[in-house]
């Protein structure tokens, strides 16, 4: 009680070293997440910000060119463009073939088959391994000229198939493919959505004689719009950000005729192989905004089919 | 000792301290340790990083003196040797490319090597040519590990299949086709003559030599006309549509890399790389490799030059540039150096350790020094250095040659594309 009484007198003045002490308390514990942020995210993220209005090759100290980097970018830069269609190609078909496919194997998971927990660790294994150097290297094996998608096709169907990935108008699809395949988090993201519906909705329609696919229209759909909603932000901002395969199966270079220069790629080549660090900057930015736009009208044309259960409306 | 007061405790503290400081200072091994370990830095392959690592150790062994290895491929090589010099941490010794020394040494981020010549590092038995091809306005940046020119990597097994021995120097693009059209006939839409050059910036370069005209001139402009490009392409264009040479979908695999040649995956006969370069070819082929000179047309300069494959130099921001520099003379000038290196580099540039290596040459070695020897005497000059951005006009070329291969662009469109382009590249760097 007197210890309680004591700080409460200090606290009334509020000049003693002890009230001070206790202020700066808890920026003590938030020291090490603080000195992290500010020296490895806060400062690198506004030192890029000023570097997007240089020209800087890492010999030489940077020097301030205003916004050349920006009107460069949009009305010069034919590469800029072509990335650009490239990466929303690929969005255009990686989002919703991946979200229909993971909600497709969750619903099927979500019966309790026999080794269903078995199963869904199966599936999520490729999403460990995706992202990793050594699938890209094998996915380049798998659809060269003589890979072993080509040998298949001419055992069962006597096709001779080109070779994916050097040839500019497929290439693009066997990344598609690979992030396809990497349905894993969005699938469990899925499962615990597909769990809080409630059951007797379900028994009830089928009382009334509705179909599966009209439950699954009707009741899944509609009650699952949040998760979907919530995945298919997600993995927007991932497909912007994809880099790892695009760089590996080009050998680096967006190719073949730049028909894999993903954004990020072309960000990677500008300021790791032609040293324009100021422009690699500027080009970052402008994929800020983008992502930024592109998840704040996911989020202004949520509430026209996003309904949510404690929703009034 | 009854005035052993707190300052003469301190004193003699603090004078034992500096003894013993200075008596560890004394002891040799200790000091070669704390004092002098240096950072190597090299682009390679295995077999290069191997004999690289077995020199190191042996001058260690010899000297006491730790040298730390790194080595990375030519693509990420240049990305960490720019981001490690941009942040002060640059490896001591570095190895050089003839493309980018003149953009570090005028930067001032290389060591001028003149107060250490000749003693410790001794370059008298380096020919001219070699010697100054290290300079950069007069002083010495970088000492040259060995000596190349490009070369035409043939497959010999695939060669007398077709009914030829031997290729005589003198040998014309039309001998070209006509071989290559033979061998691509041995199993049709599977094996092709050669692979295609056509993306290979410095084949352009060399079909450019044979020209009499030069890539890059010495202040830093394009040396070449469109035309020249569109020739270029052309030739290439109908060789492909012949079915000599191997088609886009094979070209662009190719990503530059010993591994991703068609000799080395077994898709062409032929391949355009460098005369060093046949023995790490050589270890990933199945069948026995040669090199000859570039076709050409009859009675045009041969188009090749000696040229330093790889240099050696020291960073501007050493601690112990002496150091360094008796690295790099161990690795020209003595025998174990010289011997552990090898020919790998290409043709080491000092006469000694020529007439070290020579008993111990394997056939591709003695390859490559009769390669050089024969090229030297056609050789033309070597150009001026590639200005800046000739490292993304390298890829243009092989971006724009695809588009064409591809038949996304005609020859004339695709050749006025480059053109622009490199213009424009050259214009802003």
């Amino acid at each position: 009680m007197t210890i309680a009484a004591g700080t409460q007198a200090t606290g009334a003045t509020g000049r003693s070293p002890g009230r001070d002490w206790g202020r700066l308390m808890p920026f003590l514990f938030l020291a090490p997440w603080l000195v992290g942020f500010v020296v490895f995210t806060l400062g690198p993220v506004l030192a890029s910000l000023y570097l997007s209005f240089t020209k800087f090759d890492l010999l030489r100290p940077p020097t301030w060119i205003g916004t050349d980097n920006y009107v460069r970018m949009f009305t010069a830069d034919y590469r800029f463009v072509q990335a650009l269609k490239v990466t929303f190609t690929y969005l255009l078909f990686e989002v919703p073939l991946k979200l229909a496919f993971a909600l497709l194997v969750a619903v099927i998971l979500d019966k309790a088959v026999r080794g269903s927990g078995f199963y869904r660790a199966l599936f999520y294994v490729p999403s460990l391994l995706g992202g990793s150097v050594a699938i890209a290297v094998l996915w380049r094996q798998l659809f060269d000229g003589n890979g072993t998608v080509n040998r298949v096709l001419l055992w069962l169907f006597g096709i001779q198939g080109p070779s994916w990935i050097s040839n500019p108008d497929t290439a693009v699809y066997t990344l598609v493919l690979l992030a396809i395949w990497q349905f894993g988090s969005p699938m469990i993201i899925f499962l615990a959505g597909l769990r809080q519906i409630p059951q007797d909705l379900y028994e009830a329609a089928s009382m009334d004689g509705a179909s599966k696919w009209r439950q699954f229209r009707r009741i899944t759909l509609p009650l699952l719009a949040p998760v979907i909603f919530f995945n298919m932000v997600l993995q927007v901002i991932e497909g912007f950000k994809a880099f790892t395969p695009a760089f590996i199966i080009s050998g680096g270079t967006g190719g073949p005729v730049d028909s894999t220069l993903f954004y990020t790629l072309y960000l990677y080549q500008e300021a790791f192989a032609y040293f324009r660090m100021g422009y690699a900057a500027a080009l970052a930015w402008v994929l800020l905004i983008i992502i930024a736009s592109f998840t704040s009208m996911s989020f202004l044309t949520s509430k026209y089919w996003v309904h949510y259960e404690d929703d009034g409306r | 000792m009854s005035h052993a007061t707190r300052r003469h405790v301190l004193v003699n503290s603090a004078a034992v301290a500096a003894a013993l400081a200075s008596n560890f200072a004394q002891v040799p091994g200790v000091h070669a340790q704390a004092g002098t370990r240096l950072r190597c830095f090299w682009w390679g392959n295995p077999d290069r990083d191997k004999r690289t690592k077995a020199a190191l150790e042996a001058y260690k062994a010899k000297f006491g003196t730790d040298i730390s290895a790194e080595s990375l491929g030519w693509g990420d090589y240049w990305t960490k040797l720019s981001t490690q010099t941009a942040g002060g941490n640059a490896p001591d010794l570095i190895q050089m490319d003839y493309r980018y020394l003149f953009e570090y040494a005028r930067r001032d981020t290389l060591l001028a090597l003149d107060s250490l010549n000749p003693k410790p590092l001794d370059l008298a038995t380096f020919g001219d040519a070699a010697r100054n091809s290290g300079k950069v306005d007069g002083k010495l940046y970088g000492v040259a590990l060995g000596t190349n020119s490009k070369a035409m990597v043939y497959d010999t097994t695939m060669f007398e299949k077709v009914g030829v021995k031997s290729l005589d120097a003198a040998w014309t693009w039309d001998d070209f086709a006509r071989i290559a059209g033979e061998i691509s006939k041995l199993n049709p839409g599977k094996y092709w003559g050669s692979g295609d050059n056509s993306r290979w910036e410095q084949g352009f370069e060399h079909y450019l030599n044979q020209r009499g005209k030069l890539l890059y001139t010495a202040d830093g402009k394009a040396g070449f006309t469109k035309d020249d490009v569109t020739a270029w392409f052309d030739l290439w264009d109908k060789l492909r549509k012949s079915g000599a040479v191997a088609p886009a979908e094979i070209g662009a695999t190719n990503t530059g890399s010993i591994d991703q040649y068609e000799v080395s995956r077994g898709t062409a006969a032929m391949s355009f790389a460098n005369s060093n370069q046949v023995v790490a070819f050589q270890s990933i082929a199945k069948n026995k490799l040669a090199i000859s000179v570039f076709p050409n047309e009859k009675g045009s300069p041969s188009g090749h030059y000696l040229k330093p494959s790889m240099l050696m130099s020291v960073s501007s921001k050493t601690k112990s540039p002496e150091e360094a520099a008796k690295v790099i003379q161990y690795l020209i000038n003595d025998a174990d150096g010289v011997k552990a290196l090898g020919i790998e580099r290409g043709v080491p540039p000092s006469s000694t350790a020529q007439a070290q290596l020579a008993p111990e040459l394997d056939d591709l070695g003695k390859m490559q020094v009769n390669y050089v020897a024969a090229v030297s005497k056609v050789a033309v000059a070597l150009p001026p250095p590639p200005p800046k951005g000739a490292g993304e006009i390298e890829k243009l070329m092989l971006r724009v040659a695809d588009t064409v291969a591809f038949g996304r662009a005609s020859v004339k469109d695709g050749a006025l594309q480059f053109f622009t382009e490199a213009e424009s590249i050259l214009a802003r760097a």
